[in-house]
This record gives C-alpha cells, sequence and structure tokens, in this order.
C-alpha cells in the first residue's frame, strides 16, 4: 500500500497544474449551474442571451480535462513503454494500477460525482434524488474515466496515444456509417423506434459499459502478454468496432417510451367510444404518377370520439388498412405502421380536441383566446390518413363494390396544470406534478414602436428533477419537451388565457444533472386597449400545462360499402390561388381567340378546347366576377358534346368548375336529363344543374343515394336534399353541417321538424370549438354564429368576454357578429353605408354591460338587454 | 558460482529480422562482462529480452536464478539498469527523482546515494530535463547504483557521452564494482571503453554469440603479426585457420594470431615465408581484436577461431 500512495502522490504532484485547471473549471461550472455567472438575460432587443462564448469555452476545456486527465496519467507510465522508467523498477504491476485508479477516483470521479451532489443539494433538491442523481453521475462518470484509462493503457507515449484517439473516432463514423449502408442495403433494419426519437442515452451508456468491458480484458491481456503495434492498433479497432456495433444494432431501450396509465386510457376510450362520420371520409390519389402502372390512393377520415375527461384527449393514428370485396376476399392491404405523435415539432398546430383539452383545465371556466399571433391557430379535428394503398389501374374491383377495414389507434394524451406562476420577476412556484420548480426569472416590457407588438417578454427557467435511468430521454428531448408544453398568459379578472408565444426551448444548462434548467422566452402580444394595468398584471399568472401520453387504445374500423370509381377525386398538382391572374379584357381577348370546334367535331377537339377554356379561367384573377358573357362559346357545345363536360367535371375545381357547371346548367337539353342526374352519383355538384333546372323529382333517387356516399357533401347536394324536407334525410344532412359549419346552416334551420336535432347539433358544435375563441377562423366563426342565432348562453358569454380583445385588425368578423346576434341602440347600429365597420363604436357599449344583462329573443333571434324587452315572455334560458 | 544470467537458445524475431538467432551465453556473478558487437547485431535485443521489456519468440532466460518473463519485484530490487534510450522522469529534480526511486528498494543506501551525489556533482536541485546528457547518465546510474545492486546492466551508457564523463564514469564503474563485487553486464560497441572495465567479453554478430571468453585470456592470444620479407611477398594458397585478416603489401605481409605460440608461430612462418627478413609481434587491444574478428565475421559470416 505504500508503494500505491507513493505513486499516488507522484501523479498528484506531476500533474498538479492540471488538477488545479479542472478543479477551477468544475467550480466555474457549478457557479453556472447555480445562475451565480453567466444567467441568463435579454439583450437589447428582447433576444434571450443563454450562452455566451466564454461559458462555452469553459464547458469544452472542462470536458477535455475530464476525458485527458485519465489518459495523460496513464500514458506517463504506461504499461506499454518498453523504456519506460518503471519498466525494470520494483513496482509491481497491481501497485501501479492501484495507483492509477486512486488517482483518478480522486482526481476526477469525485469531484465530478461531488459538484452533482453539491448542485442538487444548493439546489433544495429531496435528498433522494441528491443521491440518485450523484449514482447516475457516477454511471456515466466511472465508464468513461475507466475505458480512456484503458485505452491509454495501449500507447507508449502521448503521440501515439492521440493518434489511436484520432484513428479510433474516424473509424468509429466511418465504419458505422459503412456498417449502415451495408445493412440498409442488406436487410431493412428498423432504425427508428415507433416513436420519432431512440433512447440515445440509453444506447450510449450500454454501448460505453460493453465497450469498457472489452477494453477492459484486453488491455488486462496486453499487459500480461505485450506484443508490437500490431496488437495495439487490433485492441483499438475492435473496441471501436464493438462500440459501434453495441450503438447501432443492440436493443438498448432501458427506458423505452412507456404510457402512464393503460388501464385508465382503455377505460376511457371505452366510455368515450368513437364514430367515423360518413361526412368525414376523403379520398384521394397520389398525385404522382406511379412509374408501375398501379394507382395509389388513400383515405382520411376523422373520427368522433365522447371523450370528455378534464384535460384529456385523443389523437388518432392508423396502423393498416385491408381492402376486401363483397365476398370478404381480401384485395389489396397496405404495409406501415403508424407513428406515435407524441413528438410533433414545434409549429404543427395542435388539434382542436388537443385545445378543448386544455380549456377545461382553466380556472373558472375560462377560455382560451387565440389572437393575430397565435400561430398554432384552430387545427381541425384529428383527421387520420389511412396508409396509402396501391392497385392496378385496370382492376375489374375499382368499379364494384368494396369494403375498407382499418386498424386504428387512439393515443390518449392527458393534459395536466404543472404550473401556476405568478406573472412577475423573481416569482417561483413548485411544479404540481413533478419534482422540479419553475420560475419567472425576467419580466420586460418593451415598448415599440409599431404597436405594441410583443410587448410583453418572459424568461421562464424550469428546473426539473429529470432522471436519466428513470425516464425516457425521448420524452425529455428538447423536440419532445416543446411539443409536450403549453404556456398561457391567464388575465382572472376576465377569464381570458392567451397562448404565449414561445421560441422553442431557447437554451438548457447543467447538462448531465438530474435537475437540468430549460429556458423558454415567452412574448404576449396584446392589445393596447386590453393590455393589463399594472395591478392587474401582479393578478396574472402563467399557466404551464404538461401533457403526457396516457396510453394507446387499439380500435378497428369497417367503412360501408363503396365504389373507388366514384369516390376517387383525381390529383390536383396544386390548388393554389393566382393572386397574380390576368384582367377581365385580357381574359375575353384570349377567350375570343380561341379556336371554336366546329359543328361537326369530334370528342378529341372539344376536350382539347375545353381544356383550354378552363387553362384560360384558371389564369383569370380570382377577384374577377365572371358573368354568363364568358359561357357563350361554351353553350352550343354542351348539347352535343355532354359527355365530354361531365367527364371533365372531376378534374376541375373552384371558379373554373363553377362556370361550366353554369354552362351545363344553359346548354343542357331536357333529353339530357337522364344523362346528367345519372352522373350525380360521381359528381355531386351536379345538384346544381338539377335544382337550377326544376329536375328535383326525377333526380330523388340517385339524390338519395348520396346520403350514403363517403365524404362531406356539397352544398349543392345540401340544397338538393334539403327541398324534400324529407325527416329521412336529416341524420345525413345534419352530421355534414356538423363536420362543417357552413351556409348550409340557413338551408336547414327552416326545414320542418329538424328541431331539436339540428340545435343539438349546433350545441355539440360549439362544445366542439368552444374553449378556443379565435375570431381569425372561418370554422369557429360559424359554429359560434350558429350558436348565437340558436341563442346558446355559453356560447354568447364566451363571446361577450372576448369582445376586443383583438388588437384590431380583424375586428370585422366580430363586429358583424355583434350586429348580427346583439340588438345594438341604432344610433351605434350603423357606421357609414350602413354595413359596420369597425368594432370601436359598439366596444365601448359592449363593455359596459355584462353578459348576464342579456337574454336570447327568440322571436328576432338576438340577444337583448332585460331592460330593453318590453313585457312578453322571455325568449330562452336566461345566459 | 552459477551464472547471474543464463541464457539458453534465445531467439527475438521483429518481423523479417531475425534479431537474436539461438543465443547462449553464460554471465558470470561477480565480473564485468562485455558484450560486444557492430551496430545491429542484437546486443540491445538482447538486453532487453532478460529484462522483460520484450517477450522472447523462443528460448529461456534466466536472470538472478529467475525466468525472465517473471522478473518481479524482488528481482528488480536487486537489478540495476542503465540504458542510453531510458526515459527518465524528465519533470522531477535531482532530489524528487532519488526521493522517487527510495522507497522502492529497502537496500537503499542514503548515505551511498549522497556520496554518489557529490561525487557525480549533480545538482539535486536542477531538473533532469535542465542536465545535460551526461549529467542525466549520471544520474541515471546513481539511482541504479544507490541500493547496492547485485547485478548492473549498462546498455550503451556511453553513447553521446563526452572524453571526460566518459572517464569519470568508467572510473566511478571500476571503483564501486572492486568495491562492492557487483555483477555487471556492459554492452557497448565503443570497446575502447569497456576494454578498461571488462573482465569478460562476448561478442555477438548477427544475432549469435560469436566468442565468449576471459579479456585477459582473448588478449593473451591474440597478436598482431607483422613479417618482413626479402622479396615481394606472396601469400600462400593454404594458410593456418588461425591466422586472421591476412594481407600482404610489397614486402610485408601482416595479420592477426588468434592463437598466438611463439615457436608455433616461428615454426609455421618459417615453412609459409622462408625469406622472411624479420618480425614484429605485438599484443592487441580489445579493440583491435574486435575489428579483426568483426572482418573475418563479415568475410566468413561464422566464428573460426
Amino acid at each position: 500500500m505504500g508503494l500505491v500512495l507513493h505513486q499516488f502522490r507522484k501523479d498528484a504532484r506531476q500533474f498538479r497544474w492540471f488538477l488545479v485547471v479542472w478543479l477551477v473549471l468544475l467550480g466555474l461550472d457549478l457557479a453556472t449551474n447555480l445562475g451565480w455567472v453567466e444567467a441568463v438575460h435579454f439583450d437589447g432587443m428582447g433576444k434571450p442571451v443563454y450562452s455566451e462564448f466564454l461559458l462555452g469555452a469553459q464547458l469544452t476545456f472542462a470536458w477535455v480535462l475530464f476525458l485527458a486527465l485519465p489518459a495523460v496519467v496513464v500514458v506517463a507510465d504506461s504499461p506499454a513503454r518498453r523504456e519506460g522508467f518503471l519498466s525494470t523498477r520494483p513496482l509491481a504491476k497491481r501497485d501501479w494500477l492501484l495507483a492509477k485508479i486512486l488517482f483518478i477516483t480522486l482526481a476526477v470521479m469525485v469531484p465530478a460525482i461531488g459538484e452533482e451532489g453539491v448542485y442538487l443539494l444548493l439546489q433544495g433538491v429531496p435528498s433522494r434524488y441528491v443521491w440518485w442523481g450523484m449514482g447516475e453521475r457516477a454511471l456515466f462518470v466511472v465508464p468513461i474515466t475507466l475505458g480512456m484509462a484503458a485505452f491509454a493503457s495501449l500507447w507508449s507515449n502521448y503521440a501515439r496515444w492521440v493518434t489511436g484517439m484520432v484513428v479510433s473516432v474516424l473509424c468509429t463514423f466511418g465504419g458505422f456509417i459503412l456498417l449502415t449502408f451495408i445493412i440498409s442495403h442488406v436487410a431493412s433494419v428498423p432504425w427508428l423506434e415507433p416513436t420519432r426519437e431512440t433512447s440515445a442515452v440509453a444506447r450510449l451508456s450500454g454501448a460505453v459499459y460493453v465497450t469498457l468491458a472489452w477494453l477492459a480484458v484486453l488491455a488486462f491481456w496486453h499487459g500480461r502478454r505485450p506484443g508490437g503495434a500490431g496488437q495495439r492498433w487490433s485492441i483499438a479497432v475492435s473496441s471501436v468496432v464493438v462500440f459501434g456495433l453495441s450503438v447501432g444494432y443492440w436493443r438498448w431501450d432501458l427506458a423505452a417510451v412507456q404510457p402512464r396509465d393503460p388501464a385508465a386510457a382503455t377505460a376511457l376510450m371505452n366510455q368515450a367510444g368513437f364514430t367515423v362520420p360518413l361526412s368525414s371520409l376523403q379520398f384521394s390519389q397520389d398525385s404522382q404518377c406511379p412509374r408501375d402502372g398501379k394507382l395509389g390512393w388513400c383515405v382520411s377520415l376523422q373520427p368522433q370520439d365522447g371523450l370528455n375527461a378534464s384535460g384529456a384527449a385523443v389523437r388518432w393514428v392508423a396502423t393498416n388498412v385491408v381492402a376486401v370485396n363483397a365476398a370478404q376476399a381480401q384485395i389489396t392491404q397496405s404495409g406501415g405502421a403508424g407513428r406515435l405523435s407524441l413528438f410533433d415539432e414545434y409549429y404543427v398546430p395542435k388539434p382542436l380536441s388537443e385545445t378543448r383539452a386544455l380549456a377545461s383545465l382553466l380556472p373558472a371556466k375560462g377560455f382560451i383566446f387565440g389572437g393575430r399571433f397565435d400561430f398554432y391557430g384552430m387545427q381541425s379535428e384529428n383527421s387520420v390518413a389511412l396508409p396509402t394503398l396501391k392497385v392496378p389501374r385496370t382492376a375489374p374491383w375499382l368499379a364494384e363494390p368494396i369494403t375498407l377495414r382499418a386498424g386504428l389507434a387512439a393515443e390518449i394524451f392527458q393534459w395536466e396544470l404543472a404550473a401556476n406562476l405568478p406573472a412577475h420577476d423573481g416569482a417561483t412556484v413548485a411544479d404540481v406534478g413533478a419534482p422540479g420548480r419553475w420560475k419567472a426569472q425576467i419580466t420586460e416590457y418593451f415598448h415599440l414602436n409599431n404597436g405594441g407588438s410583443y410587448p410583453y417578454h418572459w424568461l421562464v427557467e424550469r428546473a426539473q428533477v429529470v432522471l436519466a435511468t428513470a425516464h425516457d430521454q425521448r420524452v425529455d428531448s428538447s423536440v419532445a419537451r416543446e411539443a409536450n408544453l403549453e404556456f398561457l398568459f391567464y388575465n382572472p379578472a376576465k377569464g381570458i388565457a392567451i397562448r404565449m408565444i414561445s421560441q422553442p426551448e431557447i437554451g438548457r444548462r447543467a447538462g448531465l444533472t438530474a435537475q437540468p434548467k430549460y429556458y423558454y422566452a415567452l412574448n404576449l402580444s396584446v392589445n393596447s386597449g386590453s393590455k393589463p394595468v399594472s395591478g392587474e398584471l401582479d393578478q396574472c399568472r402563467i399557466l404551464v400545462f404538461r401533457r403526457t401520453w396516457l396510453g394507446t387504445v387499439p380500435r378497428e374500423w369497417q367503412s360501408p360499402g363503396l365504389v373507388l370509381n366514384q369516390v376517387l377525386v383525381p390529383p390536383f398538382e396544386t390548388s393554389s390561388v393566382n393572386q397574380n391572374g390576368i384582367s377581365r379584357p385580357e381574359l375575353l381577348r384570349r377567350m375570343a381567340a380561341l379556336r371554336l370546334p366546329g359543328a361537326n367535331a369530334g370528342r378529341p377537339e372539344v376536350a382539347t378546347y375545353l381544356l383550354d377554356y378552363v387553362r384560360l379561367l384558371e389564369t383569370a384573377k380570382p377577384t374577377l366576377r365572371l358573368g354568363d358573357e364568358v359561357l357563350t362559346p361554351l353553350l352550343p357545345l354542351v348539347p352535343a358534346h355532354l359527355d365530354v363536360f361531365l367527364d371533365g367535371l372531376p378534374a376541375m375545381f373552384g371558379q373554373p368548375k363553377s362556370m361550366v357547371m353554369r354552362a351545363i346548367t344553359l346548354g343542357a337539353e331536357e333529353s339530357e336529363k337522364p344523362q346528367i342526374i345519372a352522373a350525380l352519383a360521381q359528381e355531386p355538384e351536379l345538384a346544381a344543374v338539377v335544382v337550377q333546372r326544376g329536375w328535383l323529382a326525377e333526380a330523388r333517387p340517385v339524390l338519395y343515394q348520396l346520403l350514403d356516399r363517403p365524404g362531406q357533401l356539397p352544398y349543392e347536394a345540401v340544397q338538393a336534399l334539403a327541398w324534400f324536407a324529407d325527416p329521412v334525410t336529416y341524420p345525413r344532412l345534419l352530421e355534414n353541417l356538423a363536420a362543417n359549419p357552413s351556409d348550409a346552416y340557413d338551408l336547414l334551420r327552416t326545414l320542418p321538424g329538424i328541431q331539436p336535432q339540428l340545435r343539438e347539433t349546433i350545441d355539440r358544435q360549439w362544445t366542439k370549438v368552444s374553449g378556443l375563441v379565435n375570431f381569425n377562423d372561418e370554422l369557429f366563426h360559424n359554429a359560434l354564429a350558429h350558436a348565437l342565432y340558436e341563442g346558446n348562453p355559453a356560447a354568447f358569454r364566451e363571446f361577450w368576454a372576448a369582445l376586443g380583445e383583438q388588437d384590431g385588425q380583424y375586428d370585422w368578423w366580430q363586429s358583424e357578429l355583434v350586429h348580427q346576434h346583439v340588438r345594438v341602440p341604432g344610433k351605434l347600429a350603423n357606421a357609414g353605408n350602413g354595413i359596420p365597420a369597425s368594432l370601436d363604436p359598439v366596444l365601448a357599449w359592449c363593455r359596459s354591460h355584462a353578459a348576464d344583462e342579456f337574454v336570447f329573443d327568440s322571436v328576432r333571434r338576438q340577444f337583448v338587454l332585460k331592460s330593453e324587452l318590453a313585457g312578453g315572455q322571455l325568449a330562452s334560458a336566461t345566459p | 558460482m552459477n551464472p547471474i544470467i543464463e541464457i539458453r537458445n534465445l531467439r527475438k524475431q521483429y518481423r523479417r529480422t531475425l534479431a537474436v538467432d539461438d543465443l547462449n551465453l553464460d554471465v558470470p556473478a561477480g565480473a564485468v562482462t562485455a558484450f560486444l558487437g557492430p551496430n545491429g547485431a542484437g546486443k540491445t535485443t538482447t538486453i532487453k529480452c532478460l529484462l522483460n521489456m520484450l517477450t522472447p519468440d523462443g528460448g529461456e532466460v534466466r536472470v538472478l536464478g529467475a525466468d525472465s518473463r517473471r522478473l518481479g519485484t524482488a528481482e528488480f530490487q536487486q537489478i540495476g539498469y542503465v540504458s542510453e534510450n531510458q526515459e527518465l522522469p524528465l519533470w522531477m529534480t535531482v532530489q524528487q527523482f532519488m526521493d522517487y526511486c527510495r522507497p522502492m528498494y529497502p537496500t537503499w543506501d542514503a548515505a551511498f546515494a549522497a556520496k554518489m551525489l557529490r561525487e557525480f556533482d549533480l545538482p539535486p536541485a536542477a531538473k533532469l530535463k535542465a542536465l545535460s546528457r551526461g549529467m542525466r547518465m549520471k544520474a541515471a546510474l546513481l539511482s541504479s547504483l544507490a541500493y547496492r545492486p547485485k547485478l548492473v546492466v549498462l546498455d550503451e551508457p556511453f553513447s553521446g557521452l563526452d572524453p571526460l564523463v566518459r572517464d569519470e564514469f568508467i572510473r566511478g564503474m571500476l571503483e564501486l564494482t572492486e568495491q562492492e563485487g557487483w555483477s555487471v553486464f556492459v554492452s557497448s560497441h565503443d570497446i575502447a571503453e569497456v576494454e578498461r572495465l571488462a573482465d569478460r567479453v562476448a561478442i555477438i554478430h548477427r544475432g549469435r554469440i560469436q566468442l565468449d571468453e576471459a579479456a585477459e585470456a582473448l588478449m593473451g592470444r591474440f597478436r598482431f603479426v607483422e613479417i618482413s620479407l626479402v622479396g615481394e611477398a606472396v601469400l600462400p594458397v593454404k594458410l593456418p585457420a588461425n591466422w586472421l585478416n591476412v594481407e600482404a603489401s610489397g614486402r610485408v605481409v601482416r595479420f592477426a594470431d588468434a592463437h598466438f605460440q611463439e615457436a608455433e608461430l616461428a615454426t609455421v612462418t618459417g615453412k609459409l615465408f622462408p625469406a622472411t627478413r624479420q618480425m614484429n609481434v605485438t599484443p592487441m587491444d580489445l579493440r583491435e581484436i574486435f575489428v579483426a574478428l568483426a572482418r573475418t565475421y563479415r568475410l566468413t559470416g561464422d566464428a573460426n577461431s
């Protein structure tokens, strides 16, 4: 033992300056993690600055020393040195080894592990996490240091050690790439887990341990039977190969993504149930023409579930789909599995169901306000695309009834409140559901001259206990954290929560620790008129919500019978609107220049003319209101070549399609009625022709067949079916309306006997969108308008509370809703030309009255002040 | 007395080069054995094998009675090794160096070390990297002798040393070997310096021992012979095997007699060179003997004498 300590003292004296620098850097790292130096702050432009060059350099040098110190102390007296001083001295190899391990332990491992312990203690983390964190630091430190030392023992001097390191690193990358290339071409290796990210840390840690064991055995063998350079390089290269294989191909899913509570998820789905409305089915072809002569197509659908648990939301994923014929024989099937959507990119809007789940967690029935800068917007319900199927283009069953059987998976997510943080400097709260704390580190108000964009900035620090051995790194990766957190600015005085504009996680401190710190930069854009006053701001809160994956529940779905040729929509290369179209005179001039087919023209000539005609219409400015004058060249062609027009309709859209449809309406002869009615099944928009020509009675059978047609019924078809006022049609029409609140509401609300189902549909529709107010969104606007028209009191309350919160640019819709659904005093009703252009004149009046002062007048179908309701009965339930 | 180093059929190969080929040698205890050979003969390889710095490919080496591949602390505590290529901890001062070595040797004689420190004139506070090559060799020697080893192995100890330092070094070694009775195994191609030390000489050539003999006996049997003839010197076809490097120049014939016997020499020269006018016989020093043998080895590839 005496010689062990003697050798240790020699090493300590020889590398004393290394040790000094190493300990200083460790101390600096600790001080940085604690925020004593290099604190995160905002620069003059409101941009968060979370790392300086010095900080990066300090970390770099610390890492270099951490990796190099165990190696240099071994290389100094390496057993590979044949002319080394100790090679002919009476120092037993055991004593030498113990001395080196003692040095590495006391000089490298203990300080590195101790730093973590000190940091966690000073952070006030519970003691069990302090020990756990130190243990995890040791799990990382021990194999790295011993591995570096073992590797160093192979080399006789520093130059060779450096060469060995460089070559080994190059071999690692090069060999890894080569193996990847070979194996990816030989066999299909599933690189990615079903989730987007792999447990990289677990893999690396496992690979390090395997490699260390391999290296230690070989280094020991090398020490016992020392060989030449060939032996050393063989050891180095073999270690590299072992490391690469372990990382790449050994499944080290030590902490695979696990659902939090699969039983609860299953129970929720069993209770909620699900349906797939027929109207939500959308069939589409691949826009790329496959070279193998096959037709690629897929189906998207919108499962509707009854999940109403607080904070719970469903994301649907499709796993596979099989097509079967009438005899239940399989025709074709897809491959591939759906992916868990736990790690959406930051800017992908969240679906409405998740926003609704968030809103259900707000205190006191608050709602989320989606302002102009709400980049998340309001995503429509989760639309699921089934895997693509490919079939031969000449397959006979394309014209026969088939059924689709799809495997779906309902991924149940649970949003929970993580922190209710006061919105002022230095406010700190404990995390509600996990060990850790949140801190509003900095609050700054930037008064900019452009009208108050991004006035408030917060720098929020999150100190979270994250244990590498008890958490899935995929869940705690930066991508996952961004996707699984939501920040809302909540004003309790108004009950409004506003989505913060947050940059993705802007920084992280204290790496490789049980309590890393994450930094988020939050920006709040508020209307100058709705900016919280000073006292009010003190009451405001930054609400942080966290999403966890509860579990995934598989479900099966079977479609109704359908004929692909009838439901497949041709692919459109682009559906973008041409904002720089040609003018009306130019359009008419070019139209006149087209060579009109002669009286005896054949189908190809007519089809070519029609194609040129439609293309010309597509180049027109979208704002042009084209009248029947542009139809003049087409009308003579319709009677003789109706088949060309009908065949071309599925490939048209927008204004050109409308014009062609109008041409058919005006130009078709009475004798062609059966042909047009028959084409309804394939082209429901032809219902416009049927309606305008008065052929509804004859078209009734075909129109009724549309009730069973998958996909959204066009307005024209709804209009035609509504004409019959047949309760048999109501369920499908209401389903259509529920999927897409639109002008069809005006068609349906007057149908006899459609209430109370219509009211139920409207209320259900409102429930789906409630909790998020976003006047920019047509879906929300229509749902709100319908709910107000039906006198929904909850909708009115939410609408009333959100008035004026918009920052001025899109208040036209608010103004329209106010004037349509609220009885406004006469002098404020019309501000010029009879069209209300601005909310401002009435806003003050609106704010002077609370929502509960109004009552719904079912006659006028407006909300009126109770005080203005002169006698008579109260219209509906009091708001 | 058992040899302190026994080498039997030692073999060591570097890729395609056979550095040591079936080498056999016994190094007696209590004597200074000079291990001579030209560059690349295999001297350093042999030394490294006997100190377990290299693993032999064949044969057996025993040092202090122990297998060289199992030399442990007990053996190394009795062995002192100094080499021109030895890596010293240059960051240490001389004193630190001594203090570092001392605990490894139970027999470390501090007074002796201090005495050598004075005699070698080594500055204790100077870092080893600041010392000249010669001073470093002295420091290395001091660290290898202070514990009075039974066996001292020196590999090219004079390489790069100036004549004064060499002289001091050799005088020091002579004194110590006389006083302490150590066994010394010194390899060098600097024969003139080794001659003063050596009790025994072993010559290695192309990995094989060509000669292993007591220095005195060796120098006793070698003579340089110069024969002056009356007429032009013509060398006979057949010459005695013990005549080495025979050359004729004008009227003079010169050669080295590897087994000198006065009477026999006179008889043989009288027969071969009847017209001998004069014959001079002079002793040869070790260097001259080595050169003569080396030339012979180069020509014949093996020892004939």
